[in-house]
């Protein structure tokens, strides 16, 4: 099964980036093997919508579940619809995420955190 | 003749001007104050005026309604809305009509012809009359933030 983990960077030593819509990359990693691929993440980059642009991206990438620190309503919206999972990871290495998450140390995400949390809270 | 209070900052000033303007020229003929704050008009708070309800216009702007039947799911929509109002996916299409700026563009670039534009209600517009004014009515037209937002 593949885990996709919202980061800062291209491989396992990058941190998790907490924010759902707004994070550089999703890393996608194969739990048997551990190779990774990134996407990077069409909502970093949205003047707004970013949360529904990150959502859609994501779903097209055959995760069986998503590890992050946070989503809005309108992501989550998205991701709840495709039937995704949703867990909550602190912010350390994608590596240790996935020692996490074999340990069952994450904690589910079953609801929205507010709008544009990521970006503060600001819209701008 | 026209005159138009305004202001780039909150707080100035404009309802207190536009409202004793309003006042101190209704001796002088027909007056129709009209508050243009889409956010929180004011106005009729120092007016009070007669607001007939059941003439309130509804302001509307156009967002997309999808046509499950035709869709096809192939997500030219949402690769061109600007705003993200579309979102698809495998299981279907999701619109998020607080953020469609009513483009249309959707619907012209949907290959099935799934999509057309229906009113969504963002406001109202209501007026009424103000009793006690020396020279025929003068009317006070605002607009209101809807309910429905």
């Amino acid at each position: 099964m593949k885990i996709a983990i919202t980061t800062n960077g291209t491989d396992l030593q990058s941190s998790l980036d907490p924010r759902f819509g707004r994070c550089p990359y999703f890393l996608l990693v194969d739990l048997e093997t551990l190779e990774c691929e990134t996407t990077p993440n069409p909502g970093a980059s949205a003047g707004g919508g970013a949360g529904i642009k990150a959502a859609q991206a994501l779903t097209g990438l055959g995760a069986g579940a998503l590890i992050t620190g946070q989503c809005g309503p309108n992501a989550y919206q998205i991701l709840e619809a495709a039937g995704l999972r949703i867990m909550q990871a602190p912010v350390v290495s994608a590596r240790e995420v996935i020692e996490m998450y074999k340990r069952g140390d994450l904690a589910p995400i079953n609801t929205p955190g507010g709008a544009h949390q990521g970006m503060q809270g600001r819209v701008r | 003749m026209v005159i138009a209070v305004l202001s780039g900052k909150g707080g100035t000033g404009k309802t207190t001007v536009a409202v004793n303007l309003a006042l101190s020229l209704k001796e002088q003929g027909r007056i129709i104050l009209v508050d243009a704050d889409v956010e929180e008009p004011n106005a009729a708070l120092y007016l009070k005026p007669d607001l007939a309800l059941d003439e309130a216009i509804l302001v509307t702007v156009p967002v997309p309604e999808i046509d499950r039947e035709l869709c096809d799911y192939c997500g030219r929509c949402a690769d061109f809305c600007q705003y993200g109002a579309l979102a698809v996916i495998a299981e279907g299409v999701l619109t998020f009509q607080e953020l469609c700026h009513g483009c249309g563009g959707c619907a012209l670039v949907c290959p099935k012809k799934a999509i057309r534009e229906v009113p969504r209600q963002i406001g109202t517009v209501e007026r009424g009359g103000l009793k006690g004014w020396s020279s025929g009515r003068g009317g006070s037209i605002s607009a209101s933030p809807s309910p429905y937002r």
